[in-house]
């Protein structure tokens, strides 16, 4: 039991209204890549390229054998993926040649009252001729002599049947029991993967298309299983039709959406989550007629083995990158800040908030992630922190928790500083002073002394004073500062 | 005929009766305050929500970072030494106004690598900021949000409901700041806390239980106004300064008694003057 062979059932065929039956059919062409994903040998017969076959040799072992397990998963697996009427009527035959496999389905499929399933009977001598396609021709003198299945066919003496039905008859009787190998065309997944979707009407509201896009992600999700790749950047593309209305005379006719993720990954549900809200905050300048889907950017993982088991449902906890993306695309990039800190004097130069970038944290987030081995050499930036932390420790340890980035004048009553009430100064001065390298940057050296202080209806203060000799009356002026809050 | 039918209410009651499952506990690193809360520390798993106290300026912070940062830098510790497998990351979501000061953090034990800091917008709606803290809690890495400052609005409780459910069902700790008016709305918090008296000398903060499972606790608990080595300085200051203080008030109390040499008649204090 070695070959899965896999077929939609007939009536399903009819229904389809495509008669003959097209192969080229989207969506039997894309559960392609889900096979792949069970096994990277995926056959169709040279002329009848509407059978999948599945060799099952090399993966044997990792099901302990049981390929009717595996059978039973992969047409779970394709139900779960799209559940649509192809793919509730799969049906699948099992056998240790292609000819079995096929064999066994087709007999399912024209005796069987519901075929769809995994079929592993009847037994290989009992299996009728006419799912051997080679003998077509001999099936009636065959029948006449009341040879009807495969083993009443085997045994007949072998240079008789030769002599009477050619070589053929018997090279396809060895290729049906295992004896030779069975010429077959192997599917491959292409290199780049594009998708496009026609839409019956012109749409205007994104919503109307999530059933449309949703598809579309598990598309080139299961594209992305078959390579063994993950994806950092996907692009949505919408044609809208060329207006005559000089309203829209200027405005391109495809709107692009470039999606990039900070973590590679192939999983169908993070992408789709940040298509959505992308989406939701995109508005269509026209409507659009086509919807359009490009895998931009995407890195090979053979490295990486993804789990056989499936998902536990429910649990849809996410990975922090997957999670920032998304705050990023609802909130503004702007407003998801994390913190670069700086060997600097000035407290406010020391630290620096930025917006989250993707691209600086894919390489640390993913190997977090994939729990593979963490790189031993030290990342300078790493190294750099810790050497800060440790120096400036302890003078750190009595600064605030909070800091205004700008510093805030305040009030001087009675030659004391100011907030809602005067200021009673607690600890310090600290001073610190600020040389800037060029002129331009600070033309005098500025001193600042700090102070702890308290107020009683703002509470922990930690304010600086400063002195700026006054050229015109020849006396100091001090000037007091907020800079930093306690609690 | 009541009496027959009640075996058969019965089952669901007990099951409604029966106590919550137990919750983990965060010790707060605060010994008194340990002692006052329910489990000894906070809840894992649920809302706890921290009103401020009186109408505060601007400019005042209510000590959250000194009564957070404890459990924040034990929540970012390996689980096992040596091993770094634990995410710990923290989100923090508030306005932009004032930024955390990170060297300060990450010298008091805090991995800023690991702080996610959202700021929203004035013009946003408290939905947003509360939408952002729910993303973080799901996200498998974060152990712990704080949400500052959502306002007492009337879909506040609807809210904050939301995110305790959220917080239930991921087991993450979370930590909501909101202003004093909150303190007269309903809250589905599993502990609230409120900020109350501050002592003359800065020092101190009070703080009061709203809320809490289990029997009520009447007491104020009174924190450090600023965390670890900065409140044993200030502390030592106040020291120094009531001591002189006393000091001082001695040698004004002191006699003033005519010595007839010339330098040794002269009082310490005219010396100086």
């Amino acid at each position: 039991m070695l070959w899965l062979a896999s077929h939609p059932a007939h009536w399903l065929r009819e229904a389809l209204g495509d008669l003959p039956w097209q192969h080229q059919h989207p969506l039997w062409q894309a559960l392609a890549p889900r096979f792949v994903v069970y096994s990277p040998h995926l056959y169709t017969w040279p002329d009848t390229p509407d059978v999948w076959l599945l060799d099952l040799r090399s993966v044997q072992r990792l099901w302990r054998g049981d390929v009717l397990r595996l059978a039973h998963q992969l047409q779970d697996d394709c139900h779960a993926w799209a559940p649509t009427s192809l793919t509730a009527a799969l049906v699948f035959g099992v056998g240790d040649s292609p000819w079995q496999a096929a064999a066994r389905m087709a007999w399912a499929l024209h005796s069987a009252a519901s075929p769809a399933g995994v079929w592993s009977e009847p037994d290989v001598d009992a299996l009728p001729l006419w799912t051997l396609s080679p003998l077509r021709k001999a099936l009636k003198p065959l029948a006449a002599m009341g040879i009807r299945h495969w083993g009443e066919l085997r045994a007949l003496p072998r240079p008789g049947v030769m002599r009477r039905w050619g070589r053929v008859a018997i090279d396809t009787l060895d290729q049906a029991y295992a004896k030779a190998e069975t010429p077959l065309k192997a599917v491959t997944v292409p290199d780049t993967f594009s998708a496009h979707a026609d839409l019956p009407a012109p749409v205007s509201d994104l919503t109307e298309l999530y059933e449309r896009g949703e598809q579309m992600v598990q598309d080139l999700c299961a594209w992305l299983a078959a390579r063994r790749c993950v994806a950092t950047a996907i692009e949505w593309r919408w044609r809208s039709e060329k207006r005559q209305n000089a309203r829209y005379a200027d405005e391109p006719i495809d709107t692009r959406m470039l999606l990039r993720a900070s973590e590679a990954h192939a999983d169908p549900a993070v992408w789709w989550r940040l298509t959505q809200t992308h989406w939701q905050q995109q508005v269509l300048g026209q409507p659009a007629v086509a919807v359009y889907l490009t895998a931009v950017e995407t890195y090979s993982q053979t490295d990486h083995t993804p789990s056989l088991w499936r998902p536990v449902l429910g649990q849809s906890a996410e990975s922090v990158g997957a999670c920032l993306d998304r705050l990023q695309a609802r909130l503004g990039v702007d407003a998801v800040r994390m913190v670069a800190l700086h060997d600097a004097v000035a407290p406010e130069a020391q630290q620096q908030w930025r917006a989250y970038d993707p691209s600086a944290s894919r390489r640390r987030v993913s190997a977090h992630r994939h729990h593979t081995p963490v790189d031993t050499t030290v990342d300078p930036r790493e190294a750099a922190y810790q050497a800060q932390v440790t120096r400036t420790q302890d003078v750190q340890l009595l600064r605030p928790p909070w800091l205004l980035q700008t510093p805030q004048r305040l009030l001087v009553r009675e030659e004391r500083p100011v907030v809602g009430v005067p200021l009673r100064l607690l600890m310090g001065p600290e001073r610190m002073e600020l040389v800037g390298w060029s002129e331009a940057e600070r033309p005098a050296p500025v001193v600042r002394d700090y102070y702890v202080a308290w107020s009683a209806s703002a509470g922990l203060l930690w304010v600086y004073k400063t002195q700026t000799p006054s050229p015109d009356t020849g006396t100091t002026e001090v000037r007091w500062y907020l800079h930093g809050l306690y609690g | 005929m009541l009496s027959p039918a009640l075996p058969l209410i019965a089952p669901s009651l007990r099951a409604s009766l029966t106590p919550p499952k137990t919750r983990t506990i965060l010790p707060t690193g605060l010994a008194e305050l340990d002692a006052c809360l329910p489990g000894g520390g906070w809840p894992q798993g649920g809302l706890v929500e921290l009103v401020q106290g009186h109408r505060p300026h601007p400019f005042c912070r209510q000590a959250a970072w000194s009564l957070l940062l404890p459990a924040l830098q034990q929540l970012q510790r390996p689980l096992v030494e040596g091993d770094d497998t634990n995410p710990g990351w923290l989100g923090w979501v508030g306005d932009g106004g004032v930024s955390p000061y990170a060297p300060s953090l990450a010298a008091q034990g805090l991995d800023m690598h690991r702080f996610i800091w959202i700021v929203t917008n004035r013009g946003d709606t408290p939905v947003a900021a509360a939408w952002a803290a729910e993303q973080l809690l799901r996200c498998e890495s974060v152990q712990a949000v704080v949400l500052q400052g959502l306002a007492a609005t009337p879909q506040a409780p609807s809210i904050l409901r939301r995110l305790h459910y959220s917080a239930q069902a991921n087991e993450k700790y979370l930590w909501v700041i909101r202003p004093v008016a909150a303190a007269q709305q309903a809250s589905p918090a599993v502990l609230r806390l409120q900020w109350c008296v501050t002592d003359e000398a800065g020092l101190h903060v009070g703080l009061r239980v709203l809320k809490a499972t289990g029997h009520p606790v009447d007491r104020t608990v009174l924190i450090p106004q600023a965390s670890g080595a900065l409140q044993q300085v200030l502390q030592a200051a106040q020291a120094m300064r009531r001591w002189r203080r006393e000091e001082e008030a001695a040698h004004t109390a002191m006699p003033q008694r005519e010595y007839p040499h010339a330098v040794v008649g002269q009082s310490p204090r005219a010396l100086v003057a």
